[in-house]
């Protein structure tokens, strides 16, 4: 331990002996740390160093395999320590993703996370939440000027950035924070408001977790350093102690050398050119890579390297993606193969055999009707596996029960059974075992002895021995470059880190895609209107309007009901269906029996609620359950009248058309009902709806329950579409299961018009409604142009279609 | 005996073949009428069933809980269509195949770019162009007056050739050719990749959207022919005469062991789902069943087959896979 540097101070948080494995990774390795209370720490290390697995550790993300914690001078039981639990406990973590809800606003996104924090009964909810959030932000970025009422998509990174800090600091248990990065998009002035708030609250006993790559911040802020290196503490010190050439000389020191001193250097015997195949970036920019200026050839291993996130995957993946295409300034010529080094995500395909999983790329790249040999197949793929020496029972198991690193010779496989000219390796060795890594730097020296041209984005820079060239990316460009002979780790560790700091950012806001979602639905409303009223005059009084409403009532609350379901981003697909039930049961069962039809209305409402449930408890998707119930719904419609007809109760019909000087009964209903639906989307537990239909991670990170969320929407839902039912009933008296089939889509429609997205949560609806009407008064349109009513769902169809090619025109991302 | 054990697990449409097969026992000696024939029609049934079955297996496969609704519509309009070129003469027969084979190709076209382009859901994309194919069927059927089948679509579809239709015989042609397609072609393989992982199926280099678009091009051409060949089972084409196909479609393949999530196919499955489902309306019909009650055993019967299933290892892998690519 090293000597005290604020004088006599207290521990906060202790860990001793941490060691945390994944498969064939020692992520942390019996590491142990200190924290006093009021200090900040900055953790430093290079990729892969640990640090993000520590800090989990810490946070309770995750649970470590050995170790001990106490905190406040009191141990912990590791078993039971969860996110929840380092709450209580003062602990909290912003972490690099940011883990806010887009589709709500600023403080909309202060109460969801800090709910517990509001008085249950208080209806001023809202003004508790802005008062919070202008506080926090107050306090850590004076002049901030974000306003809390902003929706968090018109906010630019930088500011949602600073709500995510502020947000975490604004808890008043809060004893502990870590930082991950948390100045990666911060301007230059926020950063420094941010130092002074760190340094002011340490200063009030509040202690810093600051794990940052920018080591002249470090310098400023931190009271120790703490450098990681594989897991484990490499060296520890108070921040007088040393400086940032020392740091970066540290943190390089002992990586390369150790591994390699005992391979034998034939391996990097001089290289042979093949000027045949090569990959040429000429000036080249695009998306993060600015001005690459690069020529490489067949023989060459070229290595990647920098800080994560500086352009190395977009480097390899531009080459992969534009080798087929002719674009200016990257010239590629041979064949590419790629090499995805997340293996679940975009390598694998778990359902298939080891065979099938080699052999994709070569017969993906074949004519797409020609028969496909497998006595070949199977000839390719045993004389991979043994070139690899992939240890598996036999080549038809599958691909999952093979271990990291014999997954990872498999994809390796796919790439060369294609006889690949350029081979481009995405970090292809994380989590695998060291005896494969040696083979697997084996496999790549000799394709590049065979010609090819290997290009290689790794993290691990023990890694860079292999190479026989390396680029350092920093920012999207290649900041320096070196021969396998002259290179030195500090240097290029200096190349990755340097003008690692300010970039000029913007604060400004971001143009705000659509300031009012409802504003076109809005406008194609009142313009249809008109239309409509210029054909036939009568619709302009207060009669011909009632009519008009009237009609679309029913209409009105199925969309409703759906902008519930596509709230939460799925697609009710027996919205139109259950309204039709709702009409008959209306009809038939509640006139003979008002206690029982009442009470079969309210166990269809329960049956309906629980879509949600199987949704969430089996994973089935949304689509195909309520399909399924919707031929459920039309099949009890029948079977109770296979005709229409029937017979509303009177009381039904009377309470549904009250007489009264102002407006017909249904409409004062449809605005109740409207109101409604945006009260519950304003209230509390609607905003944490709209948040699960966002990011449901955050919200469960948060602590609100995703089965309770899913079974209340669709509750909702369900309430809304049965309303839809009753004034159907209420307005003809009698029931048809199919006057309400078109509805379905037409419900889906009226949310997209409305300016709602398919998924992310974007709805509104005000903007349902408007767009609801603005379909109906598409059909009225068409009857005053004595269109036959043939026309009308096709012509409401191509609407739809039209109205979501206009907005993929303008940009935006409906999925 | 392991390898039927495992060959079992890995298709458990072989559950639903034996339900297929004590169903129509029951059936039979419950009606007195235990003999092949009984299980013939039911399997000629079936055969149409799977024609249209065949189109949707292919586009849930594509993944992404993507489905076709537009069968329905493409089945319908198809018939008039071929109804209203071949006017009941065989010399008209080859033209009406060109001309709804071009038809159902651009359908499936302009369905696979709505999804594909517009970004547009694909239940929604093919649930309005269902739509609009349902209105152009309503507008010819206003002035159509042909009931008579060419004499050669006729003879294809009441043939029989040692006692069994041939359209059975040809339906199981044609289950062999899928098999072939999905397992033993480029086209087949890359659409299994592309339902289990379609980032993976990108880096692998697989033309994700040629891919797709060819699927829903296959889908809408099957169910052009499903329509044609319709017309003189029913004798005409009639409005609404491909409705119930989207409950049916889909519930066959599911009860066939096809992943509703994308990403595996089973065609033997698939022909069995359809038997299993022609013969549980055949029973429904002969209990007295309403069509209404048979809707509701048909909904159900998907909802009760995916929550058995979906506990299963190996769905659940691949949707932990797809959410984290997610």
């Amino acid at each position: 331990m090293q000597t005290e540097t604020k004088g006599q101070q207290e521990l906060f948080l202790k860990a001793e002996n941490l060691l945390k494995i994944y498969g064939p990774t020692t992520a942390v390795n019996h590491l142990s740390i200190e924290l006093k209370k009021g200090e900040v720490l900055a953790l430093v290390g290079g990729n892969g160093a640990g640090k993000s697995t520590l800090t989990k550790i810490l946070s309770g993300v995750i649970t470590s395999n050995e170790g001990t914690l106490s905190i406040e001078g009191e141990a912990v039981d590791m078993n039971k320590y969860t996110p929840a639990v380092a709450r209580t406990k003062g602990i909290r973590v912003v972490h690099q993703e940011l883990s806010l809800c887009k589709n709500l606003t600023v403080y909309e996104n202060f109460y969801i996370e800090q709910f517990q924090r509001f008085d249950k009964k208080d209806i001023k909810w809202r003004k508790q939440a802005k008062e919070m959030a202008r506080e926090a932000l107050d306090r850590v970025f004076p002049d901030h000027g974000i306003d809390v009422n902003a929706g968090l998509a018109t906010l630019s990174i930088a500011q949602q950035q600073m709500v995510e800090i502020a947000r975490a600091t604004s808890d008043s248990e809060v004893k502990m924070l870590v930082l991950d990065e948390p100045t990666s998009s911060l301007p230059a002035e926020q950063t420094s408001q941010l130092q002074d708030y760190i340094k002011k609250s340490a200063g009030e006993g509040i202690s810093y977790i600051y794990i940052s790559h920018r080591l002249k911040e470090i310098m400023f802020l931190a009271d120790r350093i703490f450098i990681m290196q594989n897991g484990a503490e490499k060296y520890q010190c108070p921040i007088g102690e040393t400086s940032e050439e020392d740091m970066v000389a540290r943190m390089g020191d002992g990586v390369v050398g150790e591994k390699a001193a005992d391979e034998e250097k034939t391996a990097m015997a001089p290289i042979e050119i093949n000027k045949n195949i090569k990959v040429t970036f000429d000036n080249y920019s695009n998306g993060m890579l600015k001005k690459i200026s690069k020529e490489m050839y067949g023989g060459e291993i070229i290595a990647l390297t920098g800080l994560e996130g500086n352009g190395q995957l977009e480097f390899l993946q531009e080459v992969f993606f534009q080798a087929r295409k002719k674009k200016a300034g990257l010239h590629i010529q041979g064949k590419v193969a790629y090499v995805a080094g997340d293996r679940k995500k975009e390598g694998i395909f778990p359902l298939w055999s080891i065979t099938d999983n080699t052999i994709i790329s070569k017969i993906a790249r074949g004519a797409l009707f020609a028969p496909i040999s497998t006595g070949k197949t199977n000839e390719i793929v045993e004389q991979w596996n043994q070139r690899l020496k992939t240890k598996c029972a036999s080549n038809e198991d599958l691909i999952t029960s093979l271990s990291g690193g014999n997954q990872q010779k498999v994809l390796i496989a796919r790439a060369m059974a294609v006889d690949a000219d350029i081979i481009l390796l995405d970090d292809p060795t994380r989590g695998v075992d060291v005896g494969t890594k040696k083979e697997l730097y084996g496999v790549f020296q000799e394709a590049a002895k065979e010609g090819k041209l290997v290009i290689w984005r790794t993290s691990d820079d023990a890694e860079l021995e292999y190479c026989t060239r390396l680029f350092v990316l920093n920012a999207g460009s290649v900041a320096g470059e070196f021969n396998h002979d002259e290179f030195e780790h500090s240097s290029m560790l200096k190349l990755a880190f340097q003008n690692n700091e300010k970039k000029a950012e913007n604060l400004e806001k971001k143009k705000a895609k659509s300031p009012k979602l409802y504003l076109l639905a809005l406008i194609a409303m009142l313009i249809l209107y008109v239309v409509c009223g210029a054909l036939s005059p009568s619709i302009f009084t207060k009669f011909g309007v009632e009519l008009l409403a009237v009609g679309f009532t029913p209409f009105i609350f199925a969309a409703l009901a759906q902008t519930f379901a596509i709230g939460l981003g799925h697609i009710d697909l027996g919205v139109g269906a259950f309204m039709g039930l709702v009409n008959v049961v209306c009809a038939t069962i509640l006139d003979q029996n008002n206690a029982l039809g009442i009470l079969c209305l309210l166990g269809l409402l329960l049956v309906y609620s629980c879509m949600g449930l199987i949704i969430y408890w089996r994973g089935v998707p949304p689509i195909i359950v309520t399909l399924g119930m919707s031929f459920v719904w039309t099949g009890m419609a029948y079977v109770l009248q296979d005709v229409p007809g029937g017979h509303v109760p009177e009381w039904m019909v009377h309470l549904f058309n009250a007489n009264n000087p102002v407006l017909q009964g249904i409409l004062l209903w449809l605005l109740l009902f409207i109101v409604l639906a945006i009260l519950i989307y304003r209230s509390r537990y609607g905003t944490v709806m709209r948040g699960f239909g966002n990011n449901d991670t955050a919200m469960r990170n948060s602590g609100w329950s995703k089965a309770r969320a899913y079974w209340a929407t669709y509750l909702i839902a369900g309430v809304f579409a049965m309303m839809g039912g009753i004034a159907q009933s209420a307005i003809t008296g009698a029931s048809d299961v199919n006057a309400s089939a078109t509805y379905t889509m037409l419900t889906v429609a009226a949310v997209i018009i409305g300016g709602g997205y398919f998924s992310g949560g974007v709805v509104t609806h005000v903007g349902a409604v408007f767009g609801g009407i603005s379909l109906t008064m598409v059909s009225v349109l068409l009857g005053l142009l004595k269109v036959s009513t043939d026309y009308t769902a096709t012509i409401q169809g191509l609407v739809l279609i039209l109205i979501l090619s206009f907005r993929l025109l303008r940009k935006e991302k409906l999925q | 005996m392991k390898k039927v054990k495992k060959y079992i697990k890995e298709n458990n449409w072989v559950w639903a073949a034996v339900g297929a097969f004590l169903l129509w026992f029951v059936m039979g000696i419950s009606s007195g009428r235990l003999n092949l024939e009984s299980f013939l029609s039911n399997a000629y049934t079936a055969a149409f069933l799977a024609i249209l079955a065949f189109g949707q297996m292919l586009v849930v496969t594509s993944g992404r809980g993507a489905i076709d609704l537009s069968i329905p519509g493409v089945l319908t309009l198809m018939a008039f269509v071929s109804m209203s070129i071949i006017n009941g003469e065989n010399k008209n027969v080859p033209l009406a195949i060109l001309v709804i084979v071009v038809l159902g190709a651009v359908i499936g076209f302009l369905n696979s770019v709505m999804v594909i382009y517009l970004q547009i859901p694909a239940i929604i994309a093919t649930m309005a162009m269902n739509y609009i194919l349902t209105t152009a069927a309503l507008l010819i059927n206003k002035n159509f007056s042909i009931f008579a089948i060419a004499p050669v679509i006729q003879k294809l579809v009441t043939t029989r050739i040692f006692g069994v239709q041939l359209m059975i015989f040809l339906i199981i042609l044609l289950a062999v050719g899928f098999w072939f397609l999905l397992n033993r072609t480029s086209y087949g393989k890359s659409l299994l990749a592309v339902g289990q992982n379609r980032e993976a199926a990108k880096l692998a280099g697989i033309k994700v959207n040629r891919v797709e678009m060819l699927t829903y091009v296959f889908s809408s051409i099957l169910a052009a022919f499903g329509g044609m060949l319709t017309t003189a089972r029913v004798g005409g084409a009639l409005l609404g005469m491909g409705d119930s196909y989207t409950l049916e479609t889909v519930a066959s393949i599911v009860v066939g062991g096809t992943l509703i999530s994308g990403g595996k196919a089973n065609v033997p499955g698939t022909l069995v789902g359809c038997l299993f489902l022609g013969l549980i309306v055949t029973a429904m019909q002969i209990m007295g069943f309403s069509v209404g009650a048979q809707n509701i055993a048909k909904g159900a019967l998907i909802i009760i087959v995916l929550l058995l299933s979906s506990g299963d290892a190996v769905e659940k892998k691949v949707k932990r896979t797809v959410e984290k690519a997610a």
